[in-house]
């Protein structure tokens, strides 16, 4: 299936914005919605099986807090607070499968983040001083 | 540049004739077609990608999806699944690339001679390095100048120094760099002398063509020999393409066997002996800044571990790519992200020992490369050297990126417990790689290679393979400069 889900897309927000609340450290918040061109890129570049991959990592953060201690329901059931303190502690797992699908999903929230152009602005600057 | 057809705007099936096809347009690609054209041979370009966005893309994302294949997500499999990087656009990989220019080692070539003599004779020594002589003055290729190196390459430099190993700026073909830190998106300012800027604008003033969006499925071939190719544009629509005189393949070492494998050629070892350079990064903490999104994207190198078979560089990214490279998930990330100017990222890469295989499944490459144990003591080895880097150039925190192992170093002595608490499990590590050889391997043995040493297939008359397809092994070093060395050697050939 060469396309997301409208839930997978939500998911995945959820999941890029538990993963940098940037806010609390006063950089400019995510505000990307289901129409952001990360998906675009996703659903038109990248292969099938790595779309079906995409989906298994998903599938993987969506359900694993259901079996932990303290959370006991689904990423995306729970509140902001407790996604972000899930994906922190998940970030500790030695296991392969939630730790490379965490740091997929963290290559994919920075290419996201920075396609925001107010979340570019603050860092960028050539070597010689222009705008770049 | 302009491709003089673009296939995304062709809405009709198209037929196209010249004396020499040539399938790919990254380096080796343009450099066959190139020296080909300046003998006055008629070339014809076909390119699966398009042309660069002109002007180039701010974000990654967008310079990535436009210019990656698969958005840098293929991936081999094995016991560590490996994502490797590879362009798809007009000029190929030296669009995406560092720019890094390095000579064939001689060593390697010594290498390549024990194991089979005859290639000594085509691809001397002396003959590889006067074409790359001439290929480093087209191209500008220089070290880095200190100008626009910035803090991230000269404390790598700094760094090196102080532990007394072999350093030095990195070479690249660019001209008029200023350091914007985005070769890795296509320079936005045109200073990388990419293959789009420089090689195929020659080559179409001496009248080769070049057509974008255009992926070539089949060899055309007979019991005479190759005499064309047959895809589809990027408009759906279908292309064939005629050959009076040859088709020369330069669509990598993923790309060059699964066409042969999809056009019924399978003799020999074809898609075999894949190898590659794994690498893997570390991020360190400095007190003052180092701005590791500014200055030469790749400027500084150690070349002092080669023996080790490491290799040691400055990554520079996107902002994107750096966050994704910064220790921590949720709230850490975010006050990681707040002090990203005082971030630097090195990177290693391994001349590693393992062997894959390229495969078609579907006419889709399915890759399979496992490394090997002595592959991951390099890896667990290239850890502390890049440790022993970090602390070097003053660092005051560094993160070694390895589950289970202490997320933090703050002192040259915790190195040591690198080698007693890493175990060499391939899954402990995070690693990518961008440097892929040897599918259609050159050699006078028809069983072990499947091209001869003069570039033609060994069945297949008049059908060439021309890039990093070729080469008997990895190199150990960054593969541009070599890959456009042997190209040029073939086309000599070929051109008689």
């Amino acid at each position: 299936m060469r396309k997301l889900r409208p839930r997978e897309r939500a998911l995945m927000l959820l999941v890029m914005d538990a993963m940098l609340p940037a806010e609390e450290a006063g950089l400019p918040r995510f505000h990307l919605d289901e129409n952001a061109i990360i998906f675009d890129a996703l659903e038109r570049s990248t292969s099938v099986s790595f779309l079906m991959g995409l989906r298994a990592m998903l599938a993987t953060i969506e359900h694993l807090p259901r079996i932990r201690a303290g959370y006991r329901a689904r990423f995306s059931k729970l509140d902001r607070q407790k996604r972000v303190r899930f994906l922190e502690e998940l970030g500790q797992s030695e296991r392969y499968l939630p730790r490379q699908s965490l740091e997929t999903m963290k290559l994919f929230t920075g290419l996201a983040y920075f396609d925001q152009t107010d979340a570019r602005e603050p860092f960028l600057k050539d070597a010689l001083g222009g705008a770049a | 540049m302009i491709p003089d057809i673009d296939g995304r705007n062709e809405h009709a099936p198209l037929r196209l004739a010249s004396e020499f096809i040539v399938v790919g347009s990254g380096p080796a690609g343009a450099t066959a077609a190139l020296r080909l054209a300046r003998r006055g041979a008629r070339v014809l370009i076909l390119e699966e990608g398009e042309a660069p966005p002109d002007p180039a893309e701010p974000s990654a994302l967008r310079a990535m999806s436009a210019l990656y294949r698969e958005l840098g997500t293929s991936v081999a499999f094995g016991n560590l699944p490996m994502p490797y990087l590879q362009g798809r656009a007009l000029g190929g990989t030296s669009v995406i690339n560092g720019a890094i220019s390095w000579r064939l080692p001689k060593r390697v070539a010594e290498e390549w001679y024990a194991v089979d003599p005859a290639l000594e004779e085509v691809l001397s020594y002396e003959a590889i390095t006067r074409v790359t002589e001439e290929i480093e003055k087209e191209l500008s290729i220089a070290p880095t100048r200190p100008d626009v190196a910035h803090k991230k390459n000269l404390r790598m430099a700094k760094g090196a120094e102080r532990l007394g190993i072999g350093h030095r700026p990195i070479a690249r073909n660019v001209s008029g760099c200023i350091g914007s830190g985005r070769c890795l998106q296509g320079c936005p300012h045109g200073a990388k002398l990419s293959m789009d800027r420089s090689y195929l604008p020659e080559a179409q003033k001496l009248g080769a063509r070049v057509v974008s969006g255009a992926k070539v499925a089949r060899i055309l071939h007979d019991s005479r020999g190759a005499y064309g190719v047959r895809g589809m544009l990027l408009s759906g629509e279908r292309f064939e393409a005629r050959a009076a005189h040859g088709v020369i393949l330069a669509a990598s070492a993923i790309g060059t066997p699964l066409l042969l494998l999809e056009s019924g050629l399978r003799a020999g070892p074809v898609g075999e002996y894949f190898s590659a350079h794994p690498g893997l990064s570390m991020t360190a903490l400095f007190d003052e800044p180092i701005e590791p999104q500014r200055g030469a994207t790749q400027g500084h190198e150690v070349y002092g571990f080669l023996e080790e078979r490491i290799k040691l560089e400055v990554l520079g990214f996107d902002l994107g790519l750096i966050l994704s490279r910064l220790p921590g998930h949720g709230r850490t990330l975010a006050e990681n992200l707040r002090r990203l100017d005082h971030y630097a990222i090195y990177g290693a890469a391994l001349r590693a020992h393992a062997k894959g295989r390229v495969r078609s499944r579907g006419g889709r490459a399915e890759v399979r490369y496992s490394l090997e144990p002595r592959d991951l003591a390099s890896a667990r080895r290239a850890v502390r050297r890049l440790g022993e880097l970090f602390f070097a150039a003053g660092a005051r925190e560094v993160y070694p990126g390895i589950p289970g192992f202490r997320s933090v170093l703050r002192s040259e002595e915790e190195l040591s417990a690198i080698e007693r608490e890493i175990p060499l499990d391939a899954k402990r590590f995070t690693m990518s790689m961008t440097h892929l050889f040897g599918t259609a391997r050159i050699g006078s043995d028809a069983e072990k290679s499947v091209v001869s040493p003069r570039f033609e297939h060994h069945r297949v008359p008049r059908l060439f393979v021309v890039d990093s397809s070729v080469f008997p092994d990895n190199i150990g070093v960054n593969p541009q400069l070599p890959i456009m060395a042997l190209a040029a050697l073939a086309a000599e050939g070929i051109a008689g």
